[in-house]
């Protein structure tokens, strides 16, 4: 008996790592849901609770929906090549708070960079996301109720996708969204819908161009357009379609 | 002791099934490279050797040493899917990220059936060599001399590139792609709905010397305001849709000299 005893000490010694990493799925996505976020720890320098700190590049992947509490960020995403899938699962949280941040350098631009965002909700936050360069946002829901609540950096691409406002950096693609306005510093927003979009709907910048082409701008009142912003293909604009 | 010899036995065909997933996918992470075996002919370390058509996945980054390529996909190791799976494999700022047989010439030759996608190759100086028929998608390919060089049939969609450029021979399509800080290169095939910028030289596009290549709601420009062009090349090239070029505006295209 002592032997038996013995044998599954043995056994549960050598697969204790294992079932510490449990959170660790066989592709080597790290899991998150609620109760993990509360735990902390999930990568180096994750406190417990809000924000969920990402420091590591790698694949992370939702298997629940997080409640953000008041006064707090979702994400703090501080490393580059960061994938997070949220698996069909949301992220919500308050007014005032972002549901996925990166540090800012001294000049105000976000560091953290490849960030692929998809598959999931983000809503209830003053910014959705708010990411550097190389940003891939696919397959989701994304709003805020600050100005621009989709921030992100140099050659990004935001695809498929249900967005509030968009800001961009230099040379991105925006395609096949139905979103708010965009602004960026150059690219290309092709096929798709706009609603209710007041005020300027798409900018661009003095040597950033914008070209435009199968949209519908669905808007009440005239639709403007800002600087360097050019037609390509026809577009569907206003209350008839002009 | 039987009992003892029995928990060993179930972890170890644990560690051993984790190499393979559920699905059939071979796994690759840093360590399984270094070990090598990933297929019969695969020494350890880099490159990684694909040497039988499968599926393979990507389930850690990975970080290749100065000098070799990261994979090397040989002759007949036809019809192979890399899912990057979000990962990122980073090379020493030489030799190809994705590489395979070339012929005498230096032109990518003999393995067809290539499909990459979900992650990013950075740093090498050339991100994926391939001939025939490979499809490459939601990738990010950032800071290879050259980032991609097909021969023919290959797809092309939802990438991001920066600094380098793409050469995509014959019959190909690339949609929905950012270039940024590069050039294309079409000798056939249809170029539409991408973004592309270039940093200092004007020709942005080139394309056409055997067939036509059509090219549409594109939108190009130099990020320093200054002109870009497209390079007609001696087949031609023609606009599908309007595009954007900067000041030329429906774009210009110049014939190549002959």
């Amino acid at each position: 008996m002592r032997s038996i005893g013995r044998t599954f000490t043995v056994a549960f010694v050598a697969m204790s790592p294992w079932l510490a990493g449990a959170a660790l799925a066989a592709d080597g996505e790290i899991l998150i849901d609620q109760q993990r976020a509360l735990n902390g720890a999930i990568t180096p320098g994750d406190e417990p609770g809000f924000p969920i700190t990402i420091s590591r590049s790698g694949r992370y992947k939702l298997v629940g929906s997080l409640a953000v509490p008041g006064s707090k960020d979702g994400f703090e995403i501080t490393a580059n090549g960061v994938t997070l899938d949220l698996n069909g699962y949301e992220v919500t949280g308050t007014d005032g708070k972002r549901g996925i941040n990166s540090p800012l350098d001294a000049k105000g631009q976000p560091t953290s960079k490849r960030l692929t965002v998809m598959n999931g909700r983000i809503a209830g936050f003053n910014v959705a996301i708010l990411t550097g360069d190389y940003a891939i946002v696919d397959n989701m829901r994304a709003s805020g109720d600050g100005n621009n609540p989709i921030q992100v950096g140099d050659a990004s691409r935001l695809s498929n996708s249900t967005l509030g406002k968009i800001k961009c950096g230099v040379a991105c693609l925006v395609q096949g969204n139905s979103m708010g306005s965009v602004t960026m510093s150059g690219g290309t927003v092709l096929g798709n819908f706009m609603y209710g979009a007041l005020g300027t709907v798409i900018s661009g910048s003095t040597n950033g161009p914008v070209g435009y082409a199968n949209n519908t701008i669905q808007s009440s009142e005239k639709t403007k357009f800002g600087e360097n912003v050019h037609p390509m293909s026809p577009n569907c604009i206003g209350p008839k379609c002009e | 002791m039987k009992q003892a010899a029995l928990a060993i036995l179930v972890l170890a065909l644990g560690a051993q099934s984790a190499a393979q997933a559920a699905d059939s996918d071979i796994l690759i992470n840093q360590q399984r490279a270094m070990q090598g075996g990933i297929t019969p002919n695969d020494a350890p370390g880099f490159p990684i050797t694909l040497a039988k058509g499968g599926h393979y996945k990507l389930v850690g980054p990975l970080k290749v040493p100065r000098d070799v390529q990261g994979m090397y996909i040989p002759v007949m190791a036809d019809g192979i899917t890399i899912d990057f799976n979000g990962f990122e494999m980073t090379g020493g700022g030489t030799s190809v990220g994705i590489d395979s047989p070339r012929d005498s010439v230096g032109h990518y030759s003999y393995v067809s059936r290539l499909d990459v996608r979900n992650g990013t190759i950075q740093n090498f100086n050339l991100g994926i060599g391939f001939a025939e028929q490979a499809r490459i998608e939601n990738m990010r390919l950032l800071n290879n001399g050259r980032n991609i060089d097909v021969r023919s049939g290959a797809r092309i969609v939802g990438n991001i590139t920066d600094g380098g450029s793409v050469n995509c021979y014959l019959s190909c399509l690339m949609q929905g792609n950012i270039v940024r800080r590069g050039s294309v290169l079409i000798e056939s095939g249809t170029f539409i709905g991408n973004t592309v910028t270039t940093p200092a030289g004007d020709i942005a596009l080139h394309g056409g010397n055997f067939a036509p290549m059509g090219y549409g709601n594109n939108t190009i420009f130099n990020e320093n305001g200054k002109d870009v062009k497209i390079d007609g090349g001696t087949a031609g090239v023609g606009p599908l849709d309007p595009n954007y070029c900067g000041q030329h505006h429906p774009c210009l295209a110049v014939p190549s000299s002959p």
